[in-house]
């Protein structure tokens, strides 16, 4: 398995604040990998800084062995595409307008959509099954729909590597799975890297193949979701206790209750 | 213990305020001592002491503590720290309307003065509430640009007036804003005015704070979101007319003051509402001072100056504090 | 299909207003001309000396005037938007504009004092410096900053500057002070064509850059962490069109004064009528820009009959109705 992505001696944070200190991250070509851990274990640092929105502090991020500093914002875009918590809904958009705004980094001049982009769009379009909905206005669809529309969107980057910051955190229960299906279907198609920051365990380890979990700035454990999702991981990271089921190699935790704080 | 800090806080900005009274009311063109007050130098000193310079004082103080109070309510309600009353179109409909009733012949007594302005400051107002409500109720993003346009179309029309009734002078009066007319009515108005502000503000100050959350929360908490918006409307509107009316078109106070002591110190509107009207009034008393004592024998526009002192200061706060207000 | 068809019905009536504007500011006036006579002069095939007089010599400058003045600051309030996310922000509220006047204010003020009579290029020159010190003051709090920390810095910053401009005001005497209430409520005072052909070519200049941006901008209307997944530069874009829009909103405030609210209104307006999609966005808050500057003149100039109003004051009389009607029509819905 190559590493596509990669960071190595990382430290990162704001200001005077380090989030992330002196962690190796690889990222597997290929699978998807969940970012798992508790509100502060600087998930989304991690997250900003691997896709290069955000300078570390010390270290280096890789992308195919070139550190990611030297790609411009176009050529970054072209080989990794992020989409970030909660982005914007421009109105007035339809859903084929936005995901043609993802054809940027792959046109010149004018940007003037030639026949390559078009079908980069439809089929960005078909893949997230939004076809009908094509020419309808963002504003009139549901949150789950946008979310796919959005998705589409950075499918149309044709990018290697599909990074999402919480994808499903505000969503409800039908469209969480609708989304993390589709992000199956994605790499099992297309063979994508997926990237995925989550809440959820049971769908971290549900839909991923690997999990990276930080706590306080480092990382705790990777692996496959059964070696990572440990009672041990549990009471330690999460705080937290349960009785952790294996269904067909895929662990789910039941029961889940908090610690008992030590008096 | 926080409890003990606030104690504290409020102590110190008291003492300021009170030193700021002292200073203000000794400065000017010409500067007393302190045993002035029970020792006076000439039967003119006490006059000017107790005649110009006290209600002055007094006026400046008390306008500055309604305009940041009001201020703070504006841009708790509104959920926008961007919102001072003079852009929400109470000024320039307070300024209109003594414009208009000065042309209309109206004697301009202190009474009639103040009745204008403040009918002027509602009905602008109205007018400006009236365009951002929607039917999801109130919209804070409506509120400023329709009150940022309805302020500056009210504007072009008191100018316009001027203008074509040959009338500039007069409209340079009420732009320069300031207090060197201040008598003891005004004063006495103000009074009855900053009672009723600063009381309802304290009687309603828990209401006011869970007013600045989102509307839905407001509501689901228990309050009676219509009745209270409606009070925090009269009350802004009451601040804002009665310091225009005394102090003509004094802008900024509303919006830098707040910004200010949160930035310095960010709390929500229950614990910094007292220290920010407090600072309102210190602010306001050196401004006054600067107006008068700066530049000899003459008077420097008070609204120019509230506006680049408390401008600066912002401006450097905002430029150099990493913590972001929301 | 019908959102199409919307579109360009829209776009359509748009263009006919402006034209209809246009020859509206040429017709009327203290010389009455026929319109067909106008259309005629324009296109060079006039015989009426009058004709061709009043419309190239006496009004031709003034609507120029009107259409850079106004195009511009609707784009550059357009841009503004985007880049701070807030539908507030224009060059005004940013203290641009009154850095702008503050320049020609103190360029006045001192050749007052002086006994100076200074030359339009000089009052230019100020104008530039102070637009672009201000402009310079507001990049300290850096862009990297929240918008809501760069629309408070231009608040302040617009304060400050406001506050000086009123002292040195004040200061003037009452026949000065008139003359500077008048160009800051915003007036053509300076209508001589080489001045305004350079302008004119200036904001050509400009606008082309915009419409080169145009798909960066569309990214930026995602926010830009959006914009930056997309692969837009988004520390370079929003450099070049931040200084665009500063470049614009100077230039407009060099040919008109202070004016405020066209770069607010046009481009809010505009979204309104057609979403927020850039491609469509920019030629309809220019054309919204324009038509509310050559409405604002139009009515200046022949409003109240002989008094010639500042341009400035009927720009927000004229383009409060239809904001109201638009807010009341939100409403319903």
């Amino acid at each position: 398995m190559t590493d596509s992505l990669a960071a190595k001696d990382l430290t990162a944070g704001y200001g005077h604040k380090v989030v992330i200190d002196h962690q190796d991250i690889s990222i597997a070509q290929g699978q998807i990998t969940g970012l798992i851990g508790p509100n502060g274990s600087g998930k989304s640092t991690l997250f900003n800084v691997l896709n290069g929105f955000e300078s570390p502090i010390s270290g280096t991020v890789t992308l195919s062995g070139k550190p990611i500093s030297r790609f411009s914002a176009r050529q970054r875009a072209q080989q990794i595409a992020c989409l970030p918590q909660r982005t914007v809904i421009p109105d007035g958009i339809t859903v084929f307008e936005l995901v043609s705004y993802g054809r940027y980094c792959r046109q010149r001049g004018f940007h003037h959509l030639s026949q390559t982009d078009r079908k980069a769009i439809n089929d960005a379009i078909q893949a997230v099954h939004m076809t009908s909905k094509a020419d309808e206005l963002l504003t009139s669809l549901s949150g789950g729909q946008q979310q796919r529309a959005l998705i589409a969107m950075t499918l149309a980057q044709d990018s290697r590597i599909l990074m999402l910051d919480e994808p499903t955190t505000y969503l409800d229960l039908t469209n969480q799975l609708e989304i993390l299906n589709l992000l199956q279907e994605l790499n099992a198609k297309f063979r994508k890297t997926i990237i995925i920051v989550l809440h959820d365990l049971n769908e971290a380890a549900r839909y991923c193949h690997r999990l990276v979990c930080l706590v306080d700035g480092h990382v705790k454990a990777t692996g496959r979701p059964i070696d990572v999702i440990t009672k041990a991981i549990l009471a330690d990271v999460f705080k937290v206790d349960g009785d952790i089921l294996h269904d067909h190699g895929c662990p789910q935790i039941m029961n889940c209750h908090t610690l008992a704080m030590p008096s | 213990m926080i409890f003990h800090k606030k104690r504290v806080l409020t102590g110190c900005l008291l003492l300021a305020l009170g030193f700021a009274v002292l200073l203000d009311t000794l400065g000017g063109p010409k500067w007393y001592g302190i045993s002035e007050f029970w020792r006076p130098t000439s039967k003119l000193a006490t006059q000017i002491l107790w005649d110009v310079r006290i209600p002055r004082v007094l006026a400046a103080m008390l306008v500055g503590i309604l305009l940041a109070t009001g201020g703070l309510l504006l841009q708790t309600i509104s959920h926008n720290p961007l919102a001072d009353p003079s852009i929400i179109g109470v000024n320039a409909g307070a300024n209109l309307a003594l414009i208009a009733g000065e042309l209309a012949g109206l004697a301009l007594t202190v009474l009639n003065a103040f009745w204008l302005a403040l009918i002027g400051a509602l009905l602008a107002f109205l007018v400006v509430i009236g365009l951002s409500l929607n039917k999801k109720g109130f919209s804070p993003l409506r509120l400023l640009l329709g009150g940022t346009i309805f302020s500056g179309f009210l504007s072009s029309i008191s100018m316009a007036v001027s203008f074509m009734t040959n009338n500039t002078q007069q409209f340079r009066v009420i732009l320069a804003g300031g207090f060197s007319g201040a008598n003891y009515e005004q004063v006495g108005l103000l009074v009855l005015v900053a009672i009723v502000v600063v009381g309802s503000v304290f009687f309603f100050r828990t209401e006011f704070t869970l007013l600045g959350l989102d509307h839905q929360t407001t509501v689901g908490l228990g309050l009676s979101f219509k009745k209270l918006m409606g009070i925090a409307i009269a009350l802004i509107v009451l601040a804002a007319g009665s310091s225009v009316a005394v102090g003509g078109n004094i802008g900024f106070v509303g919006v830098g003051v707040p910004q200010m002591v949160n930035f310095v110190h960010p709390g929500s509107f229950k614990a910094n509402v007292f220290p920010i009207a407090l600072c309102g009034g210190i602010f306001m008393l050196f401004a006054d001072l600067i107006s008068k004592a700066a530049v000899s024998s003459v008077e420097l526009p008070l609204s120019a100056l509230s506006a680049i002192v408390g401008g600066i200061v912002l401006f450097i706060l905002v430029a150099f504090k990493k913590k972001v207000v929301k | 299909m019908t959102r199409r068809i919307r579109l360009v019905l829209t776009f359509m009536i748009l263009c006919t207003i402006w034209i209809g504007l246009l020859l509206a500011v040429l017709s009327f006036g203290d010389i009455k001309l026929n319109v067909v006579e106008v259309m005629k002069s324009l296109f060079g095939l006039s015989r009426d000396f009058t004709t061709n007089f009043v419309v190239w010599q006496l009004r031709f400058p003034g609507l120029l005037a009107s259409i850079i003045t106004g195009g511009e600051l609707a784009v550059s309030g357009l841009i503004l938007q985007i880049l701070t996310h807030n539908s507030l922000a224009d060059s005004s509220i940013l203290g641009i504009n009154a850095g702008a006047s503050l320049g020609v204010v103190i360029a006045m003020f001192v050749s007052a004092a002086v006994g100076l009579h200074l030359m339009s290029s000089w009052l230019l020159l100020a104008a530039l410096i102070g637009g672009l010190t201000s402009s310079g003051l507001l990049m300290l709090v850096g862009r990297q900053q929240s918008a809501i920390k760069i629309l408070l810095a231009g608040v302040a910053l617009t304060a400050v500057l406001n506050g000086i401009i009123l002292m040195l005001e004040l200061e003037m005497n009452q026949f000065d002070f008139d003359k500077v209430l008048v160009w800051l409520n915003g007036s053509f005072w300076n209508l001589g064509m080489p001045f305004l052909t350079i302008q004119l070519l200036f904001g050509i200049g400009l606008i082309i850059l915009v419409i080169l941006m145009v798909p960066a901008l569309n990214g930026l209307t995602l926010g830009s962490r959006g914009a930056y997944g997309i692969g837009v530069n988004v520390k370079m874009a929003g450099n070049v069109l931040m200084g665009v829009a500063i470049l614009c909103a100077t230039g407009a405030v060099l040919v008109g004064g202070a004016i405020s609210f066209v770069g607010l209104m046009a481009p809010n307006i505009a979204r309104k009528l057609v979403g927020q999609r850039v491609t469509y966005l920019l030629p309809t808050s220019w054309l919204l820009g324009c038509c509310i500057m050559m409405l604002a003149q139009f009515v200046a100039t022949n409003a109240f009959g002989k008094t010639a109003l500042p341009v400035g004051l009927v720009v927000s009389a004229v383009t409060m109705p239809y904001f109201i009607y638009l807010l009341f029509s939100e409403r319903v819905d």
